[in-house]
Parts: structure tokens; C-alpha cells; sequence
């Protein structure tokens, strides 16, 4: 069935640098995410993440951060092919906000 | 007004106390019960809970919050207290999760009106729910934020697809209600306690009609779309699990009496739960290890 709302208002996680890879937040994620890219590190799905902070207490160095918020933009690179559309790093959090809602 | 709220986003005074206990355990495969126990301590952080349970598991025997507890014994007035307290933030919960629901999907053309109106109903009766449950937690003794709140089943509530959504809180939360409002509703009968059984009596009337809003439009929802419908299934899986709280939980209601929170099998057929529904959240836990 084609979905034609506004599916996302928050802002889904990236994992950014000083990631431990301990998989932690694979395993507590009830939305699939987050895995495993091909670069063996784990990345977050912009597309998937409903931002429900469900990962956020299990990880042990506080390297998931919400989109809007400034310390993404140290985001790894194999996470960023996984950001949902309309965000670039170098978008600042107040700008980011024009963009919540924005995708359709 | 903002759609898709966080759950750090929800509103709460200074009377309550918010705990980030990861709770890593209930995603898991396989788990040990040392590591359930500990977890559930920390995550009451309750000082006199916490000692009781120490108490109990400290004799060889299973902790407290693991088993039934009856009216007649010393640790039935923490129990209750805890099981009220539990229960308040429960409803605090479901009470944005279905406001939630109401409101996220506005804009999806595809959704049929009666959804929203269900979700408007479900907010309603939340609302009295927590009115309800704020008067017994006076009755026995408790006040906000005696106990620590985890936010866990909020968390569970918050995909973007309706149909993930009504699975998450109404077929799962509301579903892990009605099991806790069966045990709640025998211990204050095995009390005596008109005001705490008939009062949950009358709550689960409401939450069976919320479990099968969750059965009828996760199916309706995903109806003609198997790709749709099969991820649907895989997550209410995962919720299902996670909500078997390690596996320690009770598997049906009468197979085992001294068993911590069995599945209300009458409350949930009546919410549209087949015997395979049942069976199937009876064996979603994960494989527990250690000392039972």
C-alpha cells in the first residue's frame, strides 16, 4: 500500500564517532534501525528510526545522537548514506527544524 | 501542534521520578534471571522494595517480584503499592500513546476516520483510568513517585506505520494490562478489598474493548499487503517478548498459582485473541538460564 502522509516529525538517531560497536543498540532496537553497515560499523536507518529513545540509556559511551541535535554533526560517515532525506550535516539544528515534517 | 513526540518529551511535575535503567534484557534471546533481578530492582528504585527482594532471593527462593503475592503476607502492602504505582504510570502511558495515535496520523489519507474516533474513545478512558488508579494509590497508601518510572512501554508505542503502532499499545501494553489488572483483580478479592477489585473490574472492561482495537485494525490496516502485514507480525514478535519481562512471567492464568503475572486468557479472548494469539505471546520470552 503506497503511504502518502508525512511520516516523520522528530528526529531519528545517528551514531557518531566513538562508537564501540558493542551492539547493544542492534539488539534493543524493536524497529530493525539499526545494524550493521558494509563497513562493520553500525549505523542507524533515518528511514526506520522512530526516534522512541529506546537505545539511548543501553548505550555505554552516549554515541547515539538525535539529528537535531548539534553534536550529530560528528556523524560517521558509513551512517550517513542511512540519514533521511533532507538533512546534511552541516545543517544546523535550528535549520533542521524547517525540514521536520518536510518528507513525504 | 508537534506530531511524533519523544518519549523524554512527556510531561511530568516534580512529584514523579523518571529512572534510564537500560532494560536491555527484554530484546534478548537468552537470559539469566540474576540479570532480570537486578535489572527490576534498579528500575523500582525503591529503597523498601529493594530489601524485600534482597530478603526473599537471599533464601534461596524466588524474589518477590517474581511471584504471587497474597494479601496475608508481610510483603503484600509493598506489593500492592508497587503493583498500583506500576499500574498509574501504565495508564499515564497508554494515556499519550493513544493521544499519540489520535493525532500522528491526521494527515494519512488512507486511514479510515474510525481510527482516529477508536484512539479518541481509548484517550478518553485513559484519562479516567489515571483519575482512577491516582484514588487507589490513596487507598493503599501511595504517593507519585514513590516508585520510579521507566518509559519502556512508551517506547514500544512509537512507530510511524498506524498499523505497527496499534500492536505496540493496544494488542502488547494494553494486552500486558489486562494480564496485570487479572492479577490485581484476585489479589484484592483474596483481600476483601471491594474499593481495589471491583475498581480494576470495571478499568479491564475498558481495556479489553482498547486490546481489540489493536487485533481488528493491525489486520484491517494490513489487509491485501502481505509485505506490509509480515512486518507487522515480526515486530509484534519482538514486543511480545519484550513485554514477557525476561521470560520470568507466569505462562497462563490457572497452569501455575504461584506464578508472577500469568496471561489472562478469558480478558484476552474476550479482546479477540485466538488459542494460536495466546500460545504465541505464552512462548515469546527468551530462554531463561539460571536460578528459577
Amino acid at each position: 500500500m503506497a503511504r502518502s502522509f508525512t511520516r516523520r516529525h522528530g528526529a531519528p538517531f545517528v551514531i557518531i564517532d566513538g562508537c564501540i560497536e558493542c551492539g547493544i543498540c542492534e539488539r534493543v532496537c524493536p524497529y530493525d534501525a539499526i545494524f550493521m553497515s558494509d563497513e562493520l560499523e553500525f549505523v542507524v536507518d533515518g528511514e526506520k528510526c522512530p526516534s522512541c529513545n529506546r537505545c539511548l540509556d543501553p548505550c555505554p559511551v552516549g554515541t547515539i545522537i538525535p539529528m537535531d541535535d548539534q553534536r550529530a554533526a560528528q556523524i560517521r560517515p558509513s551512517n550517513r548514506p542511512f540519514v533521511f532525506d533532507g538533512w546534511q550535516e552541516s545543517v544546523a539544528s535550528d535549520k533542521l527544524s524547517a525540514h521536520q515534517g518536510g518528507r513525504k | 501542534m508537534k506530531k511524533f513526540m519523544k518519549s523524554e518529551e512527556l510531561a511530568r511535575d516534580d512529584r514523579f521520578t523518571r529512572t534510564a535503567v537500560p532494560l536491555d534484557f527484554l530484546m534478548a534471546e537468552e537470559v539469566t534471571v540474576e540479570q532480570v533481578e537486578e535489572t527490576m530492582m534498579t528500575l523500582l528504585g525503591n529503597e523498601d522494595v529493594r530489601k524485600m527482594m534482597e530478603e526473599q532471593g537471599g533464601g534461596g527462593g524466588a524474589p518477590n517480584v517474581f511471584r504471587r503475592v497474597r494479601p496475608e503476607e508481610d510483603d503484600a502492602p509493598v506489593f500492592i503499592k508497587t503493583q498500583m504505582h506500576g499500574i498509574f504510570m501504565g495508564e499515564m502511558q497508554a494515556l499519550e500513546a493513544a493521544g499519540r495515535s489520535a493525532w500522528d496520523f491526521t494527515d494519512d489519507d488512507q486511514l479510515p476516520w474510525q481510527f482516529q474516533l477508536d484512539m479518541a474513545r481509548q484517550c478518553w478512558d485513559e484519562t479516567r483510568h489515571v483519575e482512577i488508579y491516582s484514588a487507589l494509590l490513596d487507598h493503599v497508601d501511595c504517593r507519585i513517585g514513590e516508585f520510579a518510572e521507566n518509559l519502556f512501554l512508551f517506547e514500544f508505542g512509537c512507530s510511524d506505520d498506524p498499523a505497527e503502532r496499534v500492536v505496540g499499545v493496544n494488542r502488547c501494553l494494553e494486552g500486558l494490562a489486562l494480564d496485570v489488572f487479572n492479577d490485581t483483580i484476585r489479589f484484592g478479592q483474596a483481600a476483601d478489598d471491594d474499593a481495589i477489585w471491583r475498581s480494576v473490574d470495571y478499568v479491564s472492561a475498558d481495556e479489553v474493548t482498547h486490546v481489540r482495537f489493536g487485533q481488528v485494525w493491525s489486520k484491517a490496516l494490513t489487509e491485501g499487503d502481505p509485505e506490509r502485514r509480515k512486518k507487522v507480525v515480526s515486530f509484534q514478535r519482538k514486543v511480545d517478548r519484550a513485554f514477557s519481562l525476561g521470560g520470568l512471567r507466569g505462562s497462563y492464568d490457572g497452569a501455575n498459582t504461584a506464578a508472577f503475572l500469568p496471561l489472562a486468557v478469558e480478558f484476552r479472548k474476550l479482546a479477540g485473541f485466538s488459542d494460536e494469539d495466546i500460545a504465541e505471546v505464552a512462548g515469546a520470552g527468551p530462554k531463561v538460564t539460571g536460578r528459577k
